[in-house]
């Protein structure tokens, strides 16, 4: 057999034991399957409901600024049992959480979660002349908002969000 | 094994130090070109002409080795497949590039990659084709508002070939390694073939 064949029949081998093993793993789908969002994520906090919030970011971005609850990895690790559920926020950056999927956990998976919670739960706003739907929805987000010593505001509309009215004619006013 | 793969996910170094690493690769893989011959554009035309698979041998090796790499890193958890970045698919758009392009390659005899190269070994065609592909970018870029309806048309949702298909990544990997051998067997037959030609005809 000549180098090339050799080669060849070892490049073939990676290949045939591939189709053996099968597909590989897709992370993003458990992620995708896992969503939650922070007014879920508020609601079991202010119930009290037995979970552990996960924050896989580092620790000086933990320190900096957290969701109430949450705990680095290392501090969580004593507190994960069979069946905890589990909700994780700042897995963007990092894998940690793949190793609790793979151990059959239960997670829930909170997106862009620490400028979501700023936003909706600790600065919630409402603009002034919103539909009666809105302002039903910013009542229960304002309880949830005042339970997480939030500040619930309502504020003029931005003047760029405002509707933009026809110019007028005439004169050059 | 921990996943530490695509480094613009996972690793802690910043956007700089992701774009020398890039730039730290593109090197490794331009050296493995130019020693394939690939910095000259006589070879490589040699594949329009059907005289040199040398161009169809290497980049179809170069896919295969990348997609085996992609799939056993996915395998024993060194990659999260899910982060590599693809290109969104625009049918009309990709299509009319790949003629442009390939009309660029019958002309210039290089590819971008391979231009790239042959400014490295100081060959004057790769300069005078890289200033046509920077000059290209700034009438693209230009020109993109006229261009933006072409750009966008026709989306595809699947990004990927096992998307497509609904296959599973192994099932396509075993059709590429297939499809990539078949090529390089009726390649190295129609060289054959073409070089005994080339004799008849001198003798």
């Amino acid at each position: 057999m000549n180098l090339h064949r050799f080669m060849a029949v070892l490049a073939a081998f990676p290949v045939v034991l591939a189709v053996f093993v099968g597909e590989i793993p897709h992370y993003d789908r458990v992620i995708d399957n896992g969503q939650m969002d922070v007014i879920q994520l508020a609601r079991k906090l202010r119930d009290r409901e037995p979970l552990v919030l996960l924050d896989l970011r580092s620790a000086p971005a933990i320190r900096e600024h957290a969701l109430p609850g949450a705990m680095s990895m290392d501090e969580a690790v004593g507190q994960i049992r069979p069946g905890t559920d589990i909700v994780i926020v700042g897995y963007e950056r990092s894998a940690d959480w793949i190793p609790l999927h793979e151990q059959g956990f239960t997670l829930h998976f909170v997106a862009d979660a620490i400028n979501q919670w700023t936003q909706t739960i600790e600065q919630p706003r409402l603009y002034r002349g919103s539909s009666l739907e809105e302002r039903a929805h910013f009542e229960e987000i304002s309880s949830l908002s005042r339970y997480f010593g939030g500040a619930p505001r309502i504020v003029d509309r931005p003047l760029d969000e405002l509707p933009r009215l026809r110019p007028r004619r005439g004169c050059g006013f | 094994m921990d996943i530490v793969l695509p480094l613009a996910t996972y690793a802690s170094t910043d956007a700089m130090t992701n774009l020398w690493i890039a730039l730290g690769i593109g090197v490794i893989f331009g050296v493995f070109l130019e020693q394939g011959g690939m910095g000259s554009a006589t070879q490589i035309m040699g594949q329009f002409t059907l005289r040199n698979f040398a161009v169809l041998k290497i980049m179809f090796s170069a896919i295969v080795t990348c997609t085996i790499g992609l799939y056993w890193f996915a395998q024993v958890g060194l990659l999260n497949y899910d982060q590599l970045v693809i290109e969104p698919t625009y049918l009309w758009a990709q299509a009319s590039g790949a003629i442009l392009f390939g009309f660029g390659f019958i002309v210039g005899g290089l590819c971008p990659g391979t231009a790239c190269v042959a400014v490295a070994s100081g060959r004057g065609d790769g300069v005078a084709l890289l200033i046509g592909i920077f000059a290209g970018i700034v009438l693209f870029n230009e020109t993109f508002t006229l261009l933006e309806p072409l750009y966008y048309s026709a989306p595809v949702e699947a990004r990927s070939l096992p998307q497509l298909l609904e296959w599973g990544e192994h099932q396509m990997l075993a059709l590429l390694t297939t499809v990539a051998l078949g090529a390089f067997l009726v390649a190295h037959r129609i060289e054959k073939s073409q070089a005994a030609n080339d004799r008849k005809q001198t003798s």
